[in-house]
């Protein structure tokens, strides 16, 4: 069908499971029976997710968008909510990051990243700009720009991407409560260990310890990659 | 180097959550485009965002978002103009690693900061915190000994030096906070070129860098 497509069916989903997407995709089947056009999203797989958003990046397919949008607008909604920014600013930044996916889709490589993770940096560097213009506190006044990785395209494909996002999600998973925290709390917006020290009521080095176990852990996972 | 790594995972860390500033988030980037181990981990980390995403609860939207988003896929989008790429001399330089992230910035010309020694400063006007440097110690010398009143990422480009801390060599990223205050000496084969983040002030010592503070301006 087509190249992006074609690769996540070998790397992930069977012909026939592709084509039944895209079947139900064309004829708004998927969208109508999941309810999903502006509404709450249920679960997709990440195959599902990675296909749709090849198929917005192939052929600007706006069934696949309202699918997305589905899935991801009330999620990135509270996920921002989180990082602290108000209601109305994560709507608008929910929208911005939606119309950025719009743009961006075709150059989504289900090679180097799985489809949550694309969306999740696409949000992010929004929210980093957003903290910029506003400066709205002084938390936040050091967050601004953000200087995207964009690694030679010769480097090695990253051929067993999902397996390894899955593998860091168990891991993540399995981490001691402490360890998680820590690490779960740097990507709410607490931006220094000291910070998540205060936020939490235990001591500094607590934290770097916490964090220094948990990404120890983390590192041997990834590092046992093939 | 056990301690390192902790130390440059919780930076990696800092930069797949989106909390590092333009300056040291460059610096990071640069290192990640060498560093394919690295840049595993990082994508890893960020593998963990795309993981809260997945599971961060289902909040309503308001009524109209999704037809208000759609009615905006098909506007052409007015591309803010990409930062115009000024000269970037030290680009000629083959002999050092450019990686990506440092070749799209304008870098200034080559200047005196000391008896051989040389820096130029990389453009990034979104930072004012920082100073994005890069350096230049001829062989056998030690680096500019300097304090800072933050921190500093630095990422060696070519050649190689080393201090208490141990030996560093292309492509590998050093954090230091205020605390440390110290003169790395550079590898006696070969100069040493690195781009160095500096948060605040840099304040060189010594006879000749109160001399030449107020010229420099760094």
């Amino acid at each position: 069908m087509i190249r992006r497509l074609a690769r996540i069916v070998d790397l992930t989903m069977s012909t026939d499971r592709i084509e039944n997407l895209s079947q139900q995709l064309r004829t708004g089947q998927h969208v109508a029976h999941l309810g999903l056009v502006g509404s709450v999203g249920p679960g997709l797989t990440p195959d599902q997710l990675a296909c749709l958003i090849a198929l917005v990046g192939s052929s600007a397919d706006k069934k696949a968008f309202a699918a997305l949008f589905g899935y991801y607008a009330p999620r990135l909604k509270s996920f921002l909510g989180r990082q602290g920014f108000s209601a109305s600013e994560c709507e608008d930044l929910v929208q911005e990051a939606m119309l950025n996916l719009w743009r961006k889709a075709s150059s989504f490589d289900p090679d180097k990243a799985g489809a949550s993770t694309w969306v999740y940096t696409i949000a992010r560097n929004n929210g980093i700009d957003r903290r910029r213009q506003s400066g709205r506190s002084k938390k936040w006044e050091e967050l601004t720009s953000f200087e995207d990785v964009d690694p030679d395209p010769s480097a090695e494909a990253m051929m067993v991407t999902a397996e390894t996002e899955k593998k860091v999600r168990e891991a993540v998973k399995a981490l001691p409560p402490e360890q998680a925290a820590v690490i779960n709390m740097t990507f709410y917006g607490e931006t220094t260990q000291a910070d998540i020290a205060q936020t939490l009521g235990i001591p500094l080095g607590t934290v770097k310890s916490r964090a220094k176990l948990g990404l120890h852990r983390l590192r041997r996972v990834m590092d046992s990659q093939p | 180097m056990t301690h390192e790594d902790a130390t440059i995972d919780g930076l990696l860390m800092r930069y797949a959550a989106g909390n590092l500033s333009p300056a040291p988030a460059l610096v990071v980037a640069c290192h990640l485009a060498m560093s394919p181990t690295n840049r595993r981990l990082a994508h890893g980390l960020e593998s963990i965002g795309g993981m809260l995403v997945d599971d961060a609860p289902i909040a309503p939207l308001s009524a109209g978002l999704f037809e208000r988003t759609v009615a905006k896929l098909d506007q052409s989008v007015k591309r803010p103009d990409r930062m115009a790429l000024g000269p970037n001399q030290a680009a000629n330089d083959k002999s050092m690693a450019m990686p990506a992230p440092l070749a799209r910035r304008s870098i200034g010309r080559w200047k005196w900061l000391g008896p051989g020694m040389h820096y130029a400063r990389v453009e990034m006007p979104e930072d004012p915190e920082h100073n994005l440097v890069l350096l230049r110690v001829p062989p056998g010398r030690n680096m500019p000994e300097h304090s800072h009143s933050g921190e500093e990422v630095t990422l060696v480009l070519k050649g190689a030096f080393h201090d208490d801390g141990g030996r560093y060599g292309v492509g590998d990223l050093i954090l230091e906070d205020q605390k440390t205050s110290h003169a790395p000496r550079v590898d006696a084969d070969g100069e040493c070129i690195c781009l160095a983040a500096i948060e605040g002030p840099m304040r060189i010592k010594g006879v000749i860098g109160r001399l030449i503070q107020p010229f420099i301006g760094l």
